[in-house]
């Protein structure tokens, strides 16, 4: 038996595909332990699975992968598993309930001061109105007390027979904060009141 | 289309080694990797020969399981990954066709025994890498029709050259002819000889 029809022999062999008395003559060798033997087979069954290649693709589905690695025991390794996934959607969605939640809460607490400023000015704004319209009545008398030079206290009284009296003052000790009340909303006050005084002034 | 220009960059691999060393371990992120490299071709092999999805997947698992509940005997030193898992793939989806043909022959070795991881030593370095790929395709294109034919008859096919001969209608002599210049030629054009 030439090597070339050796060789062949074993593929042959090695792919299933010997018939006797050939195969009997290969499998002799082989349990003979010949070296020769072991390394025509190895080398057969390395041509063989080269073989494999001339296959043409197909794209095993995405599950087997996880079926294989369950059915060994081992457990996959994924970057996202549904559970990871839904737990992170709900997670964000908490998270943005909150923040809306917040920035609600938030937008009414605004609107909210908003509206009582609002509501001061327009408070402010009636007094003012009355205020310029009694002292604008023809019946209105004006009584002084102190002068402006003194830096004392300076009162001027309007007297109006049918609407009553007023009184505009100045140099006045300073008033206590009243505990809670918002600073702001004296300052306003009282720079309405020193701008409304000044007006009732040039009047 | 065939695996060459995508699969073989991967299967050329020096790693193989200690890949199968993890294996021989029972690292699990070993048998993660295996599959990676090469469940693909395993499957299309699988495929190819058993035309059923279904059927291939179920094989390629018992491929894989196999391989991995035998790696105790498998020389982690010497031996040679790729192509005992493609050996093993190949002789499960032949075994599964003849055994749903119920064509087991007389003459066809048992696949099982041909699967032996002792077999699959030394040859990793020169197997399965892209230069013997491509060559074995270019080489493969070179033959005959029956020659092509009775080489995938043979390989996907798993038939012995006595049904071979009742499938093309050949006499038995013509169809051994054929599949014995076939092989002949392959390994002819096959560059480098395996070093074992």
């Amino acid at each position: 038996m030439s090597d070339t029809n050796r060789d062949t022999l074993y593929e042959l062999y090695a792919l299933g595909l010997l018939e006797d008395p050939e195969r009997s003559e290969i499998e002799a060798e082989l349990r003979s332990g010949s070296p020769d033997a072991q390394r025509l087979l190895r080398q057969a069954m390395a041509n063989n699975a080269l073989l494999a290649t001339l296959a043409p693709a197909a794209e095993p589905p995405p599950r087997l992968r996880r079926r294989i690695l369950a059915a060994a025991g081992v457990e996959e390794k994924t970057g996202w598993t549904w559970l990871g996934a839904w737990g992170l959607a709900t997670a964000g969605l908490l998270a943005g309930l909150v923040y809306f939640s917040t920035e609600v809460s938030r937008l009414h607490k605004d609107a909210f001061g908003v509206r009582e400023e609002l509501a001061i000015t327009q408070t402010e704004l009636r007094r003012s109105q009355a205020t310029l319209a009694f002292l604008r009545d023809p019946g209105t008398t004006i009584l002084k007390s102190g002068t402006a030079e003194e830096r004392q206290p300076v009162a001027r009284v309007f007297v109006n027979p049918l609407q009553g009296v007023l009184l505009i003052a100045s140099n006045l000790p300073r008033l206590e904060q009243k505990r809670g009340a918002h600073p702001c909303r004296h300052l306003r006050r009282r720079r309405l009141r020193r701008r409304a005084a000044s007006q009732y002034r040039r009047l | 289309m065939f695996f060459f220009p995508i699969l073989f960059a991967a299967l050329d691999s020096e790693t193989d080694r200690a890949l199968a060393a993890r294996l021989k371990a029972r690292e699990p992120e070993a048998l993660r990797e295996l599959y990676d490299k090469y469940g693909r071709l395993a499957y299309s092999v699988i495929f190819r020969v058993v035309r059923n999805a279904a059927a291939a997947e179920d094989l390629t698992q018992e491929t894989f399981l196999r391989v991995w509940n035998r790696m105790a005997g498998f020389d982690a030193a010497r031996g040679s990954i790729g192509p005992w898992v493609l050996t093993v793939a190949r002789n499960r989806a032949i075994d599964y066709v003849r055994s749903v043909d119920g064509r087991m022959s007389q003459n066809a070795i048992e696949l099982s025994g041909a699967e032996s991881p002792a077999l699959f030593v030394d040859m990793e370095s020169v197997i399965l890498n892209s230069q013997r790929a491509k060559l074995l395709k270019a080489a493969f294109h070179k033959l005959s029709e029956q020659q092509r034919t009775v080489i995938e008859l043979a390989y996907f096919e798993g038939l012995s050259q006595t049904e071979m001969a009742e499938r093309l209608s050949q006499p038995l002599g013509t169809v051994k002819t054929w599949v014995r210049s076939a092989l002949r030629l392959l390994r002819e054009e096959l560059e480098e000889p395996v070093t074992v």
